[in-house]
């Protein structure tokens, strides 16, 4: 009679022999990359500093070092308090840029 | 302000645009000021926006520092007191709390007010009000004020009116004394007689006709005043006699006192039970046995913070305890009782007395003390009886 195993799925080689990597922090830029939410039509942010630029075709938002635009049709901001941020309308385009380098 | 009060402000809220240079900066500064801005759309010179209408100073704010021309288009909320004391909602917390308190503890007794009536009346009124459960701590209502009225209008019987007023915890308590008011009875056909013999000092009739006159000497059961007189044709003419006969009289008493009696009387041992009464509830300390015969007293503390009345009170009943046992009296104290037995019976038969002379004598035999007065004083000396016959001129002489 045939013995079959259940199959195990193997962990990376790396990650089993060094345990130490399980609690070291995150890497540097970590906490600083963009936060996007997209939900039933509206973008939301938790990390907007500034409104750059604001047209019914186009949203540009300072995400730190990030910037990102949003281009669409009636964009709106449905909300804006502190640094969250949320956006609706027919958003058909999203482009991420480097605030000091200029556009990726 | 945070966004928990703007959910709280949500009626309050207040459409602007924004235009000029500064119009987009406008918006970062107003957010991160803590502006909570919402349904932003552009505009042909800039952007209209609504945010909540306490932001309003704020949102000035952020145009003024970033050269931007701020206008406010239309405003809905609740008006700037509201505003305010929305603000504050501390201030209308403790509004409806102490509404609320005022209502709920304006219901409990807190303190009695007797006005101008004497402490031993107040006594009487307290004991009586305490019997309908009503003192210091209790709720009260329209109708047991009522009730209590009508209980204490018939326990008080010398009580003419009595008034129970509740308001804002306070009980007023007024009441009328009952007015007497002597109705002169109709003149029965009567004629008044000496009670003892005696010398006719006054004559002092207020209907009949008198049959002595001042400085006559009586003899008991004389006819003082009739009630009857004849007239010239011999028919009788009634007038109930009636009045007072003012006479010196001289009598006798006797009484006799025990030199030993058994009597009740206090010991000294007293227990005290002590039950408090604070906002509607009650607690009784552990009640201890009775022997015996006891004497209650009961007093009434209303509950006191310095001068601030507390809605409660303490009930303090002090029995006071009697045995019998057998009193000896010395010969003085036997004396002195047996003498104010003596003054009593003169009293009772004579309640109007005024005492002139008196003589006592003492005796003690079997065990008693004996004593005999001979009294000589002044009083009404007249009894009623029927009416004596008519005089004619054969009786008369």
């Amino acid at each position: 009679m045939k013995r079959y195993r259940r199959s195990r799925k193997k962990q990376p080689e790396r990650q089993r022999r060094e345990p130490g990597r399980w609690f070291r922090p995150p890497e540097q830029e970590f906490y600083r990359l963009p936060d996007l939410m997209l939900r039933s039509g509206h973008v939301a942010t938790d990390g907007c500093r500034r409104v750059l630029d604001f047209t019914p075709e186009k949203l540009c938002l300072d995400l730190g070092d990030t910037i990102v635009t949003l281009y669409g049709e009636r964009l709106r901001i449905e909300s804006f308090s502190g640094r969250r941020l949320i956006s609706a309308g027919l958003v058909s385009r999203i482009e991420f840029g480097r605030k000091w380098e200029g556009k990726t | 302000m945070t966004e928990r009060h703007h959910r709280a402000l949500w009626a309050d809220r207040v459409d602007f645009e924004v235009s000029g240079r500064g119009a987009r900066a406008f918006l970062s500064r107003a957010a991160q000021t803590g502006v909570h801005l919402w349904t932003v759309r552009c505009a042909a010179e800039g952007y209209v926006g609504r945010a909540a209408g306490t932001d309003i100073p704020r949102l000035r704010q952020a145009a003024r520092m970033t050269g931007a021309e701020l206008r406010l288009k239309d405003r809905r909320g609740p008006g700037r007191f509201l505003e305010r004391a929305a603000a504050r909602p501390g201030l209308l917390a403790g509004l409806v709390v102490f509404f609320i308190m005022n209502w709920y503890f304006g219901g409990f007794l807190w303190s009695v007010d007797f006005g101008d009536m004497e402490s031993a009346r107040q006594e009487v009124f307290r004991s009586a009000l305490a019997e309908e459960s009503i003192r210091e701590g209790c709720r009260i209502n329209e109708e047991i004020l009522r009730r209590a009225e009508q209980t204490l209008e018939t326990k008080l019987t010398d009580t003419g009116w009595v008034s129970l007023n509740f308001t804002s915890g306070c009980l007023s308590v007024e009441e009328t004394q009952r007015q007497t008011e002597a109705v002169q009875e109709n003149g029965e056909p009567r004629a008044l007689y000496a009670k003892a013999a005696g010398e006719v000092l006054a004559v002092k009739l207020q209907s009949g006709f008198a049959q002595v006159v001042p400085g006559q000497y009586v003899s008991q059961g004389q006819l003082l005043a009739n009630g009857q007189k004849a007239d010239r044709e011999g028919e009788a003419v009634v007038q109930g006699a009636s009045g007072m006969v003012w006479g010196r009289m001289e009598k006798v008493y006797t009484a006799a006192q025990p030199l030993q009696r058994e009597a009740t009387i206090f010991t000294g041992d007293c227990r005290t039970e002590t039950s408090w009464q604070l906002l509607g509830y009650t607690w009784q300390d552990a009640a201890e046995d009775s022997s015996g015969e006891e004497e209650a007293a009961t007093e009434w503390i209303p509950l006191r913070l310095g001068r601030i009345a507390l809605p409660g009170s303490l009930c303090r009943t002090t029995y006071w305890k009697k045995e019998s046992r057998t009193l000896e009296y010395s010969d003085t104290t036997a004396r002195n009782l047996a003498a104010r037995s003596c003054r009593l019976q003169l009293l009772q038969e004579f309640p109007d007395a005024q005492l002139e002379e008196q003589t006592l004598s003492f005796a003690e035999k079997d065990g008693q003390m004996t004593c005999t007065a001979e009294y000589v004083f002044c009083a009404d000396m007249t009894q009623p009886g029927d009416l004596a016959p008519l005089e004619t001129e054969g009786t008369t002489g």
